[in-house]
Formats: structure tokens, C-alpha cells, sequence
């Protein structure tokens, strides 16, 4: 009796996790050859970096900012960089994809749609966190104000997440529109409203050094919206991905 | 010629050109509901503008509530319409849930701009500014955006099934997130502190009744103007699919 | 503190933008309604022969 019991849990667990161990491995193998045709191209990283620091020098020339009146704007400059930089990224992930025809191989491998989705989000994500990585520290350099705080990184990262989880499944929606480049921000802007209040409130708490009690609630925030519109995400990316076989 | 014009392809409803103006759609007859419009309109301008008692600290300027709020449900129910008939249309399909959609979002963004306008005017004289950033004012004007976009990304895609579906996949998404964005605005105004207070309205009897006055004529109104739209949307697309199976024919 | 000049240009703002989609849903029917006229003529012609 006790043998049987034995012999059947790993069984079970077994059956259980394959799949889903098997549509992580190809969700990770996607995630791969994003960064490898990133790697080869640096389309994403290079165009939204020196655009984020493009919009830092004009924000810095056009607002003339002083000591004090950057800790109450830094916050949201920032984000503003880092918002439209990662529009401009992320339209470019399914175009290229259109353009080259590889999307229909990709869809004719028998992979979860699900898992497409994640691995698509899961890269943008690794692009936009390079170049914000990268921005960071030279926004605080620039500017002058301490944000080179551990605690951003969550910030960034919970903010960056809710950015691309809307803005995957939109640059795949505008892909074969007539006039995608000015349609996605126009789509994903105002969608990832709560996201960037969030994030712009967070940051200007860490800049201000309050204890992580008080950052802790938009840190949840953050990660509650982050998980709804990946949940919709995975939800709805089989619909746009339908029929797109060509 | 009822072989053609009888069932189309796409519609799949039986329709013929002589029956076009009294056109029937999934609503029911457009008519009905604009005349029930129709009159209910007079009736709601006299509940705000005579019925209801002038409002003690506001004045008469008050009485743009009764038209301003029932244009702001109107836009709600139609971004619903519009995000239930998404759903519906990538579940089971069928067209007319499209053309319900985008029928609904078009007249939801024609309310919303109503509800902008009004509510500018009513906030100028009570407030003193035309604009404030409250939690429902960013929410109205979220709404306006992104339906907007809704129209804009139709307008920017082809071919007609990719059309409907990825604006049902639009249309969703925009509906979950107006929660969203309302609660994250209202908890980020917690921090900064509201310069204006909307001022808690008490409505007297006489008041509320003029208010549901508005809100059922304006319902009627939007269920007139949705039925009238669709059917239109409906001829639309069938004349466009018969134009071209005509052009094959012709060909052939 | 009335302000009847705003209540006015609520009503009249209100009515107009009502009467002028009504107005646009009117044009849009009328050019469908030549357009079904034109359709019905080349389904006569295709089916005289």
C-alpha cells in the first residue's frame, strides 16, 4: 500500500508539470531568439536609449530646471523618457516580425499562444530594462538628484512590466494597420495611465528617501495592475495572433 | 435580383432594397425609438428647465446637472455595449455583434464630448475654472482618448474580420482598465490635495425626478441613435460585399 | 450668481451637437441609398443578359 502511494505521486506530478515545463522551454527558446536577432540588429535598445536621452537634455533645456524644482519633477520626467522611448521599442517588435514572415513560423510550431505572448513580453521587457538601466544612471549624473536607490529597481521593474504586458499585445494589434507608428502611442498611452501614476508616485517616494513602508503600497499597486493586464493579455493574444499565418 | 440583394453572404439577415428604410437590426425598428425619443426630449427639457427647483447656492446654472449626467451615463452604457458586444463577437462570430460595437463606441465618443462640453460649462461659473484634474474628469477624458483610438485603429485596418477582431480585443481591454484608471487617479489625489471639492448636491425630490427624466430620454436617444447607426453600418457592409461579388460576376 | 448665459450655451451646445450627428447619420443613409440604387441597376443590367 505504502509502495503504491509511493509509485503514483511522482506519476502524477509528472503528467501535471511536462506540459507546462515543455511550453516553458519554448516560451524561453522565444525569449532567446528575441535577444539573439536584438543582439544582431539592436534595433530596440539603441533607438529608445539615445531617444530617452534626447528627451532628458530637451526636458533639461526647455523646463530649465534647478535643484528644487527637479526633486519635485524628476520623477515624472523620467518616466515620460522612459514611456515614449519604450513606445518607440516596442512598436518595432511585431513589425519586424510582419515584415521578415518569421511570426508564421513561429505560430505553425506548436506552441501555446499563452506562451507566445509571455516570451514576446517577457523580451520587450529585457530591452526596455536595458535602456532604463542605462538611462538611470545618467539621469541622476545629469540632473544631479540621488536616485541610484536599490529601491528603484523594483520600481522600474513592476512599472516596465505593466508597460510592455499592454504594450505587447497592442504593437501586435497595430502591426498590419496603415499607420502603426502613430497609432500605438495614441492606443497605449493613454491605456497605461495607471501604470506610469504609479510608477511617477513610487519614484518620487524613493527620491524623497521615505522609509519602504510608504512605498510598499504602490509597489502592491503596481504589481496588482501589472498582473491584470497580463492576465488579459494572455487572455486575448490569441485573437490577434488568429489567422496570421501568412 | 432577391437572390442577390435577399441573403448576403456575410449578414446573413434577408434584406432588400425596398425594405431599406424601415430596416430591421438586432434593436428592433429604429423608428420606434425615435419617436419615443422624440418625445421624450421636450419632456426632459421642461423637468430641467421648469420643473425641478432652482438650486440654492448655484442658481439656475444648476440646471445643466440634468442634461450633463444623463450624457455621461449615455457614454457609459455605450463603452458597456460596446465592450459586451466585443466579447460576444470574438466568442460566437457573428457580424452584427461587430457592427453593434462599433456602432456603440462612435455615439459613446459623440456623449462623452457631450459630457466634456457640459461639464466645462457647469464647472466655469461653479468653480471658476473650465477644467480641474478630479479622478471623474481624467476618467471622462481617458474615455474620450481611448475610444477615439478605438475609431482611429478601425479606421487603420483593412480587411474586415482582422478589423472587427482586433478592435474587440481593443474594446475590452479599454473597458477593464476605466476602473483602473479611475482608482489609480483617485489614490494619487490622496496625495496631492483636490483644490476643488464637487460639493456634496442634495438632491430634493423634485430634482432627482427631473434627473431620471433626463436619463430615460437620453437612453432612449442613444437607443434610437444606436439602432439608426447599426442598421446603417449593416447596409453598409452588405452593399460593399454585394459591389464586389457584382464586380466578379461581371468578370466572369 | 445665475448665470444664465452658460445654462443657454449648454442647451443650445447640447441640441446642436445632437441634431448635427442626426444630420450626418441623414447623409450617410442618403449616399447608401444611391449606392443601393446603383447596385440595384447593375444586378437589372447583369440579369437582362
Amino acid at each position: 500500500m505504502k509502495s503504491l502511494s509511493v509509485d503514483i505521486a511522482p506519476i502524477s506530478t509528472a503528467t501535471t508539470r511536462r506540459p507546462r515545463n515543455a511550453s516553458l522551454g519554448k516560451a524561453w527558446a522565444l525569449v532567446l531568439k528575441d535577444v539573439r536577432v536584438e543582439m544582431r540588429r539592436r534595433e530596440a535598445v539603441a533607438n529608445s536609449f539615445v531617444f530617452a536621452l534626447i528627451a532628458l537634455v530637451i526636458f533639461n533645456i526647455a523646463l530649465d530646471l534647478e535643484r528644487q524644482r527637479l526633486e519635485a519633477l524628476g520623477p515624472g520626467l523620467l518616466w515620460v523618457a522612459f514611456v515614449f522611448a519604450g513606445v518607440l521599442g516596442l512598436g518595432r517588435t511585431f513589425v519586424g516580425e510582419k515584415d521578415r514572415g518569421s511570426l508564421g513560423g513561429i505560430l505553425v510550431a506548436p506552441v501555446d499562444r499563452g506562451a507566445v505572448y509571455a516570451a514576446r513580453v517577457v523580451s520587450s521587457l529585457l530591452f526596455l530594462l536595458v535602456m532604463e538601466m542605462a538611462i538611470l544612471p545618467l539621469f541622476a549624473l545629469l540632473f544631479n538628484i540621488p536616485l541610484l536607490h536599490p529601491l528603484i529597481l523594483p520600481v522600474v521593474l513592476l512599472g516596465t512590466l505593466g508597460f510592455c504586458a499592454v504594450g505587447t499585445l497592442f504593437s501586435a494589434l497595430v502591426a498590419s494597420a496603415r499607420t502603426r507608428e502613430a497609432l500605438l502611442p495614441v492606443l497605449l498611452l493613454p491605456v497605461v495611465l495607471p501604470v506610469v501614476v504609479g510608477s511617477v508616485e513610487a519614484t518620487a517616494l524613493v527620491l524623497q528617501e521615505k522609509p519602504v513602508g510608504e512605498l510598499l503600497p504602490w509597489l502592491g499597486l503596481l504589481a496588482a495592475f501589472d498582473a491584470i493586464f497580463l492576465a488579459v493579455g494572455v487572455l486575448l493574444f490569441e485573437f490577434v495572433l488568429e489567422g496570421s499565418d501568412a | 435580383m432577391r437572390e442577390y440583394l435577399g441573403v448576403s453572404p456575410r449578414l446573413g439577415t434577408p434584406m432588400a432594397t425596398h425594405e431599406f428604410p424601415r430596416l430591421r437590426h438586432g434593436l428592433g425598428t429604429p423608428r420606434t425609438f425615435a419617436w419615443a425619443a422624440l418625445l421624450a426630449m421636450p419632456v426632459a427639457m421642461y423637468f430641467a428647465l421648469a420643473f425641478a427647483p432652482r438650486e440654492a447656492t448655484m442658481g439656475n446654472v444648476q440646471r445643466i446637472f440634468y442634461i450633463h449626467v444623463p450624457a455621461a451615463w449615455v457614454a457609459f452604457l455605450a463603452f458597456f455595449v460596446t465592450f459586451v458586444a466585443s466579447g460576444v463577437y470574438l466568442y460566437r462570430r457573428q457580424e452584427r455583434w461587430d457592427i453593434l460595437a462599433v456602432s456603440s463606441a462612435e455615439i459613446g465618443v459623440l456623449f462623452t464630448s457631450l459630457a466634456l462640453v457640459l461639464g466645462s460649462l457647469w464647472a466655469k461659473p461653479v468653480w471658476g475654472a473650465w477644467w480641474t484634474w478630479d479622478p471623474r474628469l481624467i476618467t471622462t477624458l481617458f474615455l474620450w482618448m481611448v475610444y477615439v483610438g478605438y475609431l482611429m485603429l478601425r479606421s487603420a485596418i483593412e480587411d474586415p474580420t482582422q478589423q472587427a477582431r482586433f478592435a474587440a480585443v481593443f474594446g475590452i481591454v479599454a473597458f477593464v482598465d476605466v476602473p483602473i484608471v479611475y482608482f489609480s487617479i483617485r489614490w494619487w489625489r490622496t496625495i496631492h490635495p483636490v483644490v476643488f471639492t464637487g460639493g456634496g448636491l442634495n438632491l430634493d425630490t423634485r430634482m432627482l425626478v427631473a434627473l431620471l427624466v433626463g436619463l430615460a430620454a437620453m437612453t432612449f436617444l442613444y437607443l434610437a441613435l444606436l439602432s439608426l447607426r447599426s442598421a446603417i453600418e449593416a447596409v453598409q457592409r452588405r452593399n460593399a460585399v454585394l459591389l464586389q461579388e457584382l464586380e466578379e460576376r461581371e468578370e466572369a | 450668481m445665475d448665470n444664465l448665459w452658460y445654462l443657454t450655451a449648454a442647451f443650445s451646445i447640447a441640441w446642436i451637437i445632437i441634431l448635427g450627428y442626426v444630420l450626418v447619420l441623414a447623409r450617410r443613409q442618403a449616399r447608401l441609398q444611391e449606392s443601393t440604387h446603383y447596385l440595384e441597376g447593375l444586378i437589372q443590367e447583369q440579369e437582362g443578359r
